[in-house]
């Protein structure tokens, strides 16, 4: 029984996370710490894992569909990083729940926007045809993305999609799938530094990867084939609950 | 996207590579836990290692292309990675 609620587990992370452009650990983590009682930080290694899985096997299905601006995605990476390494020195600087209060509100708001707009400019923009004062925000929006990611232990896909949305003005379906294979990059580095510390199951791992590959199988065909609209507006939803369950923690009410 | 078939080349193998160990180490698990459990360790190993063997030989693409901009992203990329990583094995 307990394999094949894991096996669950991954499918419908792999689903979401090839679906909107996400690693899926905000669905791996709470589900095993309440489901399964697997310690904190244990969740947290085997959950980076599969991100990675999540992250490679949806690049190999939008590659194929041109869908992925890996320059793009590269060139923003290099803020992300630089976002990121910043942001994990001087997590120690900042309290925790100031920094869970803004960033839930600024992810509330792009929430809003990302459901209620009904005509986002979308064009088949690359990095040679954008605006510099469009590279400029892209890069800022990613270097506080990786802060964001570095302090507060986030994933960077649900902060990358808007920031390809709606400062650079890139098509939902090019976000989604760059914004999946940006993650890989991201999240590879720290889950061999969990594996490195023995955080994971690697049983238990193998189970949640069956359910992901199958799950980003389906996943990434529904976004090949759904209306960008739609897809924007699932991503909407599924960010407001994040930001609003960071917004509560940050103002101290329990979640 | 024909100049990225290098790279998704290296990374299709390494990710059938990884399932095919993972699926082996799942069934010698229930044979023997030892084996299994280091057959399915190298495989996780080999899946997270991926990205960065893919980064590599994306920069080795563009250098012989003499897409310098590109390449200098891409190194800088890598660089950070492995820099991150090595900070964060240090400072556990």
């Amino acid at each position: 029984m307990i394999p094949l609620a894991i096996v669950l587990i991954g499918f419908f992370a792999g689903l979401l996370g090839s679906m909107l452009g996400v690693g899926g650990g905000f669905l791996i983590v709470p589900l095993l710490v309440l489901l399964l009682d697997i310690p904190m930080h244990l969740a947290v290694g085997i959950s980076l894992t599969s991100v990675v899985m999540t992250s490679v096997s949806s690049s190999i299905i939008y590659s194929k569909e041109n869908l992925i601006d890996f320059k793009l995605g590269i060139f923003l990476e290099t803020a992300t990083a630089i976002g990121a390494l910043t942001g994990s020195h001087i997590a120690l600087l900042v309290p925790e729940n100031i920094l869970e209060t803004i960033f839930g509100v600024v992810l509330i708001y792009a929430s809003f926007r990302m459901i209620l707009s009904k005509r986002i400019k979308e064009e088949k923009k690359t990095l040679e045809t954008l605006s510099k004062k469009r590279i400029l925000l892209g890069l800022g929006g990613s270097f506080i993305a990786g802060m964001a990611s570095g302090m507060l232990g986030i994933g960077g896909g649900t902060l990358k999609v808007p920031i390809l949305v709606l400062l650079l003005g890139i098509a939902t379906k090019t976000a989604i799938a760059t914004s999946a294979f940006m993650i890989g990059v991201t999240a590879s580095v720290a889950s061999f530094v969990y594996q490195f510390h023995g955080l994971t199951d690697p049983l238990l791992v193998a189970f949640i990867i069956i359910g992901i590959f199958i799950g980003v199988r389906v996943g990434s065909h529904i976004t090949i084939k759904a209306k960008s609209i739609t897809l924007r507006r699932i991503f909407g939803i599924i960010l407001f609950i994040f930001a609003l369950r960071m917004l509560l923690k940050g103002i101290g009410v329990a979640v | 996207m024909r100049e990225h078939r290098i790279y998704f080349k290296s990374m299709t193998a390494l990710l059938y590579m990884s399932i095919v160990s993972i699926s082996v180490g799942t069934i010698l698990y229930f044979i023997d836990k030892g084996i299994g459990l280091s057959t399915i360790s190298m495989a996780i190993y080999l899946l997270t290692l991926s990205p960065f063997v893919g980064l590599s030989l994306l920069g080795a693409y563009y250098l012989k292309n003499k897409d310098y901009k590109t390449f200098i992203n891409v190194v800088i990329v890598f660089l950070i990675a492995l820099l991150n990583l090595i900070n964060l094995l240090i400072g556990k």
